[in-house]
């Protein structure tokens, strides 16, 4: 070996490529510019403004932050459902004017004046909300009219009050509480915006008209279709929105006791731009509080840290349209360049070498060695079946098979000629077992594991198991269980082939050659669900041996075969029991004579096995070769291998031409005879055994010899 | 070409670096025209079709075999296998041995033997000139016929053409350079070549100056030997599809030497005149059998295919044997009379079919 291919070898080893597609397709990795302008600005400030992380300071722009992110909360909530609301400024100067002339003119007590300034600020909401949501007028024309108005009333109340304001002073201590108090040494604006953070928060993810809220601004029109009244939930995002605005107006006029014509002016770009800045979207359906929270801090340490930078007063107006253009740029190029993105590097090959194939096709005396005997074999249901990737039988002799169409369909013995569907699961059903009264227990790809019993009912057995500590993509939802088998005390073990792909891209998992595998126990006494084996090569095949001590289990990626040991003194671990097969095993059986049968779905070849040491080849491949073109594995030759408890090959029987049997993915021994099913293939097969016991079932195996 | 726009594209793979090839559309529209064709002769390796005296012959290894008369009845044999042949205008036949002879059989010059220029060792195509001398394609100077495979997987453009004078064995190089020349045909005092690593055909202008023009280019699969029907048209067959995987292969160089060192060429991700003959045989995604059905258009290293070109060397009609299909590798095609006769080497066929004014 090379020192570039050992370096290479490591790097494959200890670089976690496939972290990144799986970060990128996690929706929290939305936030990631958020959090980064976040820190680097306020890294930024601490270190050019002295004393920029003093208590005084941060007592200070926490207030500030208090009154603006409930703004940019309400604007988020609009923006959320598809809209933008341009009037919260003014609706913010509106409130502040009314609150001081209710109190300090009017002496209305604070509690009223309070309620009374906040429905005002509702009633504006609303009138945005009639207009926009039920006359369907434009948000952005109606509130940039509405700011207008408001604005213009504003200051005729104004001319009316201000000098009264301002001349009148009020001894309240709620008044003052609300404009400089502290809970718990926070200022109450702050606690105040953190409380309806939490509160919105939890409306918008968890109550059903925040996910109605969602989904409007997602798509309105499958909204409209799903039966979710889209003028309601609109407008009642503004009159939020208002309300919101007008407990900021109200936070602000116990702060400063002061009614100016400026007040508020621009406030409206300021939230807009915290809003997306945070990562909210101009579109709808894709934000959160949280990211409107991050935003609103942003946007104030911004403007707070230029204040004190001392830059001249247009400089911060330019900087917050500065702001915004980034972030509307950003708003619209990151979910497309995330998602190309996410599709480009998702697919990561790793490095793997195996050991050398055995000469199977230039060694007769290999137990390899390559023949015909699967050519004349008996055909059930040809063009009758789509895919049966496993085959069982009962004790009566019918043969069950899983197919691709969500089905379990059965042939019914002594011929075969009568085909009945058993019973339909959905899904992809793949492995079956009969458990100890006679349900079959089935694996289904995309669902999980399922039983259908004995009165051909489906029912749930396990979806779901431990999520692993450090595991980016969610695996603790079953993609794709794959085959399964049945200890004496009932526990169900199952593979799941890979974790990072459906059924459907298997080959992508062939290309990628990572452990991505697992084997789960199930237990029915308990319903405890545990994933007991981990990064496993396209866990397949899962076979209890048949002294119940151990279980055997097919790695297809890796070609070999593994015993995991359930009791004795290596009860959980896992050894290699093939470790070299010509092939890539697909499911374990076990036969007659204390025996196991072995589907191999195709042959190793010498070019795709060199390919699986090069995973930069097979980067590029999979990102310039249409998927059709791609190297693979030979799987258009069908061979099933028979081995003993030690590992050892006792035959092989091949179908060469792949006529009726290419990529045999299962098989079963029953009464003499071999069974045979392949994912792709449109026929069961079924040839008689030389050397087999004939009375030997694998029910009786299991259960004994009861009904 | 910007060098760092080079790097660039290869890098990410497109630009110049993308790997794209022609799909098969218009004049090469897929129809299953050659296997429907009646079987003529079963033969280990039909390679090269001529029009003799005795009738149209086909090479199979060191034979000369008679295609119209029932049982290939053998009509020469060599010492060596044979690489290339070439029906002469006065009957007899040019017989290009693998180590480099040229024997004619019958005809004016019957039993001379043009002894072998070291330069020309791989001789993969001959043609009658009009003045009675022969074109001479050599394929490789690095490679023999046999390994072609290699030839491609090398990258290599080493073949030339020569002219060669059969009354004085002096041979007369035309054009070199040529990316693995396999057919020839004369048109209008010059020669054309099939490149077929170029997916190409060349015009050589007469003389001594090696002057090339491309006549076609952007072919879907590997071109081979050329030859004129009575009516002008040409008759070109291709032995073996290009294919995108290939093409990417051929553009991974490290993968490309360490499949040329370690791996035993029938194994080769590369084009093929038969595949599937091995499970230890690369094979693509879109080729896995379904429900007991091999897709005629799914991917495959091996494809039958014969195209008749117009006097100007346009495409004009093809026919196919597609991927399920049972003539590939046509490495030789011959219209003579109103049959079209071809030679699917891969699959040990020389069969013929009238030809009916095949249009698109």
């Amino acid at each position: 070996m090379t020192i570039g291919e050992w370096a290479g070898r490591l790097r494959y080893r200890y670089v976690p490529d496939h972290v990144v597609g799986e970060v990128l397709g996690r929706r929290w990795t939305d936030n990631v510019i958020p959090v980064t302008l976040l820190v680097a600005l306020t890294l930024y400030l601490a270190a050019a403004i002295p004393n920029f992380i003093s208590v005084g300071n941060i007592n200070d722009t926490a207030r500030q932050i208090g009154e603006f992110g409930l703004i940019v909360i309400g604007m988020t909530i609009v923006m959320l459902a598809g809209g933008i609301d341009l009037s919260v400024g003014s609706n913010f100067a509106l409130a502040n004017v009314t609150a001081l002339a209710l109190i300090n003119v009017a002496k209305w007590p604070v509690e009223a004046a309070i309620a009374a300034t906040l429905g005002v600020g509702a009633l504006v909401g609303l009138i945005n909300g009639f207009l926009i949501g039920f006359l369907r007028l434009r948000a952005f024309l109606t509130t940039l009219v509405v700011l207008t108005l408001i604005r213009a009333f504003v200051d005729l109340l104004l001319e009316a009050y201000s000098v009264r304001i301002a001349s009148s002073d009020v001894e309240s201590p709620l008044w003052d509480f609300v404009g400089a108090g502290s809970v718990l040494g926070a200022p109450f604006s702050f606690v105040l915006l953190i409380v309806t953070a939490i509160v919105a928060h939890f409306v918008l993810t968890r109550l059903r008209i925040g996910w109605r809220l969602m989904a409007v601004g997602g798509s309105r029109r499958a909204a409209y279709n799903a039966g979710i009244s889209v003028p309601r939930t609109v407008c009642l995002t503004y009159v939020v929105s208002g309300v919101l605005s007008a407990l900021a107006g109200t936070l602000y006029a116990a702060r400063l006791s002061g009614a100016g014509p400026d007040t508020g002016i621009g406030l409206e770009l300021t939230a807009v731009t915290a809003a997306l800045i945070g990562g909210n979207s101009v579109g709808g359906g894709r934000g959160s509080v949280g990211k409107a929270l991050m935003g609103a801090i942003i946007v104030s340490l911004l403007l707070n840290g230029l204040v004190r930078l001392g830059l001249p007063n247009g400089a911060s107006s330019m900087v917050v349209g500065a702001v915004l253009l980034i972030a509307i740029a950003i708003d619209v190029r990151w979910i497309r360049w995330r998602h190309s993105l996410r599709a480009k590097v998702y697919v990561s090959p790793a490095y793997l070498a195996l050991p050398a194939a055995p000469l199977f096709v230039s060694d007769p005396s290999s137990p390899y060695a390559m023949n015909d005997r699967l050519r004349d074999v008996e055909v059930i249901g040809l063009g009758e079946v789509d895919g049966p990737e496993d085959v069982i039988l009962d004790l009566d002799d019918n043969v069950y098979c899983s197919l691709r169409q969500g089905e379990i369909v059965r042939f019914l013995a002594p011929d075969y000629t009568k085909r009945e569907v058993y019973a339909h699961v959905g899904g992809r059903p793949l492995g079956m077992a009969f458990d100890r009264d006679g349900s079959l227990v089935v694996c289904i790809a995309g669902m999980g594991l399922y039983r259908v019993n004995n009165l051909r009912k489906v029912e749930k057995m396990t979806a779901e198991t431990n999520r692993s500590r450090l595991s980016i993509i969610d695996d603790s939802r079953m993609r794709l269980a794959d085959d399964l088998d049945i200890a004496p005390d009932g526990k169900v073990y199952f593979s799941e082939a890979t974790i990072r792909y459906g059924f459907e891209e298997w080959v992508v998992d062939a290309l990628e050659g990572r452990g991505n595998g697992r084997i789960i126990r199930y237990d029915p006494a308990t319903g405890v669900t545990r994933t007991i084996i981990r990064n496993l090569l396209f866990a397949n095949g899962v076979c209890m041996a048949h002294d119940n001590k151990s279980l055997l289990f097919a790695e297809t990626w890796g070609c070999r075969i593994s015993r995991y040991w359930l009791e004795g003194p290596k009860e959980g671990t896992a050894e290699v029991l093939i470790a070299d097969l010509p092939g890539y095993p697909d499911n374990i059986n076990r036969g007659s004579r204390g025996t196991y049968w072995l589907g191999l779905a195709g042959t190793r070849t010498p070019s795709y096995d060199m390919a699986m040491t090069m995973p930069a080849f097979r980067r590029r491949m999979a990102r310039r070769v249409a998927a059709d073109e791609w190297l693979f594995p030979n799987v258009n030759v069908g061979c099933v291998v028979h081995f003993d408890e030690n590992g050892g090959v006792l035959e092989s029987l091949w179908d060469l031409g792949g006529e009726n049997h290419p990529a045999i993915t299962s098989m079963r021994e029953h009464r003499g005879f071999l069974y045979l099913g392949g994912v792709t293939n449109n026929r069961i097969g079924r040839i008689r055994l030389a050397g087999a016991d004939p009375d030997w079932t694998g029910q009786s195996s299991y259960w004994g010899n009861r009904r | 070409m910007n060098p760092l726009r080079k790097a660039v594209d290869s890098w990410f793979g497109r630009g110049e670096a993308s790997i794209t090839i022609p799909p098969m559309d218009g004049a090469f529209r897929p129809n299953d025209l050659l296997d429907l064709a009646p079987l003529g002769l079963e033969a280990p390796a039909p390679d090269c079709l001529a029009a003799t005296s005795h009738g149209v012959v086909v090479s199979s290894d060191r034979s000369l075999l008679s295609v119209d008369r029932s049982g290939g009845a053998e009509l020469a044999s060599f010492e060596t296998p044979i690489s290339a042949l070439a029906g002469l205008p006065d009957g007899g036949a040019a017989v290009a041995l693998i180590d480099g002879r040229i024997v004619f059989v019958g005809g004016e010059h019957g039993g001379t033997t043009v002894q072998k220029n070291l330069e020309v060792a791989c001789i993969t195509a001959l043609a009658p000139a009009s003045d009675g001398t022969l074109f001479v394609a050599n394929g490789s100077a690095k490679n023999g016929p046999g390994a072609w495979k290699r030839d491609l997987m090398e990258k290599n453009a080493s073949g030339s053409v020569w002219r060669v004078d059969p009354r004085n064995g002096a041979y007369m190089r035309l054009a070199g350079d040529l990316a693995y020349p396999y057919g020839l045909v004369e048109d209008a005092g010059s020669v054309v070549v099939s490149e077929s690593w170029r997916s190409a055909l060349t015009r050589i202008s007469p003389g001594g100056d090696g002057r090339k023009e491309p006549a076609l280019e952007n072919l879907p699969a590997y071109p081979s030997r050329l030859s004129r029907a009575d009516d002008k048209s040409i008759w070109l067959a291709l032995f073996a599809p290009r294919s995108q995987l290939v093409e990417f292969v051929l553009s991974e160089d490290r993968f490309r030497r360490r499949m040329i060192r370690e791996i035993d060429a029938d194994y080769w991700v590369a084009p093929c005149l038969r595949s599937g003959a091995t499970p230890l045989e690369p094979t693509q995604q879109g080729g896995v059998r379904q429900l007991g059905v091999l897709k005629p258009w799914s991917p495959s290293r091996s494809y039958g295919l014969v195209a008749r070109l117009d006097p100007a060397f346009r495409p004009a009609t093809s026919l196919h044997s597609r991927a399920h299909g049972r003539r590939h590798g046509v490495t030789s095609c011959l219209m003579v009379g109103n049959q079209l006769y071809f030679a699917a080497k891969g699959d040990g066929v020389v069969a013929a079919r009238s030809y009916e004014g095949l249009t698109p």
